[in-house]
């Protein structure tokens, strides 16, 4: 067949721009807002990064203050504090990761079970809850209750025999770290779980259906259709949680901070506001920011790679 | 309207106003609050005053006669942004310090008559040098910068904060200002790298530190069969089991430590003191944790953690923590500067009406504790209080605006109800004809700052005087409670008075340079490593305390403390700093 024969018989759907934008304007005219907060918040910032570079000094501006190269850097890698922060930073998230990035997907698989519509309801609102308590009220309560004679769990377990010494939850290092990565958990596990019951509301209710014809049980839907049902998600949510590897959350440490405990809870965060900020030297603080990011940007680059190679969609 | 075109008309306004939100949001934040009180009348009276005088005026102040007298209002309104200290919580006075009752009242009084807009600008008192480099950074740094450390205004000239002055300029506008310095001999310390940058409020009595003071609980004194407050370290500690027997248990409280001023060791020292250990390690800034001294600190600290005198969760404990257990009868001692508003005192006596409280007097001798190598000395304040700097990107007019406040500031009578409010309301007249504060002013709408408005007129003098001791601590001497502490307080400055007489107190060492090791490390030191290090000296075995101790000291020496040292015993060793009285 010719080209042109086959040209006439195809619908012409290329549309022009001009005609698009006509066409559609006011929600072109919508998305100017995201885009210009991306714009401001995203790319307007990005000048300020030769701070790294520079021996910034905040009165004389940027004209002022000498440019140093990668001396910043040399000298942070050089810092043991630094490199403290970093492995505790790497192996934090790591953990934070293996405990907390499957605990929304059992979650939402369960909430996703129940048949009481509102039993699930109050469920999910219970869940839901903790994420909306600031870190600052999460540690004043978890001081309350885990401090090492004072506290209340350690008061109740003592007073029921169980223990004859209070457990130092939040002062000695290997129970901190549970501490830690457990409320933490308990923090996001709930508000974790929208994304996938949203994406188990899109699997077809037909696969159910003949599922249970043939006699498949709720273990093996669950596992047959509801899980490769939120595959997708899991893996764009899991890309992207592997991009924060390196960051952490400044508040959530600050609140669980003393002295006791600063062997493990020293991380990137910290060391970015108690030596950068904290000191005013904000050519530190961005170059540590800088590497956060950019290890960020490599890490989700090669594991969107790695799915792709998986066959899975991958994020990018 | 078409249902069409409302909803076009609905996305176009929704949109405008989102994105109108969000270049808003972009716009240079301004941190300070207007103190905006200017009245429809004052407005009218400052444009029209402004208005007659924009022929004759370039700026304010005219080059022929001195002092307020000289003075002309501005052409152009001029903004004059000064630093005042948020205390939050730990405040004692009203709770917005950017714009209240009285920063209205300076507007009204100062800055309508001479068309300055007068903003306040609050600076975090636990953040100070963070605050102000935010502010830098943002390219919006107050005219004043204001601060009481010497090593904090030498940091921000170094760091291209301040612009030098004029000092011919300065007595000009500011004669009385200047003459203050000059009575209380502080022109000398004007100069930063050989520019004057420093303009320096007086501080009474500064070579003592009466202010702050202890109160205990004299009832618990004389439960444990104690007639008077023990003078050595050795007889309180003989006192502090007593306590623990008599059923109080942790006595001393105690919350975690950081920052400046923490863990001071002047009462661990060797009297008299080496030159240059005082002047590499004297300092209360950076803890000096690997000298003698540092170490006689901690040793105690870890007796009394370890015989169970101190909370074994103090490191979890904020200060707050250590004010309630006062208030609530817990502890045995609180230490805090004295006011006539105190807020802990009230919460006490109406806690524990039948407290009995007593305040520690500083003997007017030395008493040296060989065992714990302790005395009974103290720090004296430096003989200036707040130093006052310009920032470099104030204008000419600014600077100048910035000069007739501390002028108009440090008039008596302008002085005089700063510090003390309005007759019948914040004070009353005594029947020696003296001010006495009303203790609680809480609810009043000319409710002071922070310890009678300190933290406003700290920029003339560090603390009010009337003239002599007797009258200034009367004047500060609580009010509203049911004990008088007026001797003890006396007694006490006597007794600091007799120890600094006598070379037993010394001033610290003053640096004419900036120490670029200070700005390095300074922050950490203090901030992040001698708060965990101390704490592991506190709590650790006392048989695995010298061990730990010369450890961790090297630590500390190798994580910056060394180059601190080595800097200043540079700078000592080149005559750039003052010397031990």
């Amino acid at each position: 067949m010719s080209k042109a024969k086959q040209r006439g018989t195809q619908v012409v759907t290329k549309t022009s721009w001009k005609n698009a934008f006509k066409r559609d304007w006011q929600l072109y005219l919508l998305v100017l807002f995201p885009l210009i907060m991306v714009f401001v918040f995203s790319y307007a910032a990005y000048p300020g990064l030769r701070m790294a570079f520079m021996d910034y000094k905040p009165a004389r501006g940027y004209a002022g203050s000498e440019w140093v190269g990668m001396a910043t850097f040399a000298k942070i890698f050089k810092d043991a504090d630094f490199i403290r922060a970093l492995r505790n930073s790497i192996i934090f998230n790591v953990l934070d990761l293996l405990v907390g990035f499957p605990m929304p997907i059992i979650l939402a698989l369960i909430l996703n079970e129940l048949r009481y519509p509102r039993f699930k309801k109050v469920s999910q609102t219970i869940l839901y809850l903790p994420h909306f308590l600031s870190w600052a009220i999460i540690g004043s309560v978890a001081l309350t209750m885990f401090k090492p004679s004072s506290g209340l769990v350690n008061i109740v377990l003592m007073a029921l025999g169980v223990i004859d010494e209070g457990i130092p939850f939040l002062n000695e290092s290997m129970h901190w770290s549970v501490t830690y990565l457990l409320i933490g958990v308990w923090q996001s596990m709930g508000w974790g779980t929208i994304l996938y019951l949203a994406a188990i509301t899109g699997i077809n209710g037909e696969l159910y259906e003949a599922a249970m014809i043939d006699g498949a049980n709720r273990w093996k839907r669950m596992w047959h259709i509801t899980l490769p049902g939120i595959k997708s998600t899991v893996v764009t949510l899991l890309i992207m949680n592997l991009g924060r590897v390196m960051g952490s959350n400044l508040e959530r440490l600050k609140a669980f901070e003393n002295t006791q405990v600063k062997e493990v809870q020293y991380q990137l965060a910290v060391y970015i506001y108690n030596k950068g900020i904290g000191n005013g030297k904000f050519s530190m603080a961005t170059a540590v920011g800088l590497f956060q990011s950019l290890i960020g940007l490599a890490l989700v680059l090669i594991s969107d790679r790695v799915a792709k190679k998986l066959g899975e969609d991958g994020l990018l | 309207m078409k249902k069409n075109t409302l909803q076009k008309s609905v996305a176009v306004a929704l949109t405008g106003a989102m994105v109108m939100g969000t270049l808003t949001g972009c716009g240079s934040s301004n941190t300070t609050t207007t103190t905006d009180s200017t009245s429809t009348e004052t407005t009218t009276a400052s444009t029209e005053a402004a208005a007659t005088t924009t022929e004759t005026t370039e700026a304010a102040a005219t080059e022929t006669v001195a002092g307020i007298e000289g003075w002309e209002p501005f052409a152009e309104k001029v903004t004059l942004q000064i630093p005042v200290y948020d205390r939050g919580d730990s405040g004692n006075g009203c709770s917005d310090v950017e714009n209240n009752y009285w920063t209205k009242w300076v507007q009204e009084n100062f800055g309508d008559k001479y068309n300055i807009d007068v903003q306040y600008v609050g600076i975090t008192r636990s953040a100070v040098m963070n605050d102000y480099a935010m502010l830098a950074a943002a390219q919006d740094l107050p005219t004043i910068c204001m601060e009481y450390d010497y090593d904090k205004l030498a940091a921000w000239e170094a760091d291209g904060y301040l612009q030098p002055y004029d000092v011919e300029q300065f007595k000009q506008i500011a004669p009385t200002y200047w003459a203050n310095m000059e009575e209380n001999g502080l022109t000398g310390y004007t100069k930063l790298e050989d520019e004057d940058y420093l303009l320096l409020g007086k501080r009474p009595y500064g070579n003592t530190n009466y202010t702050f003071v202890t109160f205990y609980r004299e009832d618990w004194l004389k439960e444990a069969g104690y007639d008077e407050y023990p003078s050595t370290t050795t007889e309180l500690l003989e006192l502090y089991a007593k306590l623990v027997e008599n059923g109080h248990e942790y006595p001393l409280g105690g919350s975690k430590v950081s920052g400046a001023g923490a863990d001071q060791n002047y009462g661990f020292r060797d009297r008299p003191q080496d030159e240059v250990t005082w002047a590499t390690t004297g300092d209360y800034q950076i803890p000096a944790l690997s000298t003698e001294a540092q170490k006689r600190f901690l040793k105690l600290e870890n007796e009394l953690y370890n015989k169970g005198y101190k909370n074994p969760e103090y490191y979890l404990r904020d200060a707050s923590e250590v004010e309630a257990d006062f208030i609530n009868g817990k502890t045995f001692t609180w230490s805090g500067y004295v006011s006539s508003t105190m807020n802990v005192l009230n919460s006490f006596y109406e806690a524990n009406p039948d407290g009995d409280l007593g305040v520690v007097v500083c003997a007017d001798k030395l008493i040296t504790d060989e065992t714990w190598g302790s005395t009974n000395s103290f720090r004296p304040n430096n003989v200036f209080g707040a130093m006052v700097g310009f920032a470099n990107d104030a204008t000419e007019d600014e600077v100048k605006a910035a000069m007739m406040y501390m002028e108009w500031m440090a008039q008596d009578e302008n002085l005089f109800t700063m510090t003390w409010g309005e007759e019948g309301v914040n004070y009353t007249v005594g029947e020696d004809g003296n001010p006495v504060a009303v203790g609680d002013q809480s609810g009043l709408e000319q409710q002071q700052g922070h310890n009678n408005n300190v933290d406003y007129w700290m920029i003339v003098t560090a603390s009010k005087s009337l003239g002599s001791i007797e009258k200034d601590i009367a004047a500060i001497a609580p009010q509203g409670i049911p004990e008088d502490f007026y001797q003890d307080l006396l007694d006490n400055y006597y007794g600091q008075l007799a120890l600094y007489e006598n070379g037993d107190a010394n001033v610290d060492c003053l640096f004419a340079t900036s120490l670029d090791s200070v700005t390095e490390y300074g922050t950490t030191l203090k901030e992040d490593v001698y708060p965990e290090y101390r704490d592991q000296l506190t709590m650790c075995a006392p048989e695995e305390f010298d061990a730990l101790y010369e450890e961790l000291s090297q630590k500390y020496l190798d994580a910056g403390y060394q180059a601190i040292i080595d800097e200043r015993q540079a700078a000592f060793d080149d005559g750039l700093t003052t010397r031990l009285q």
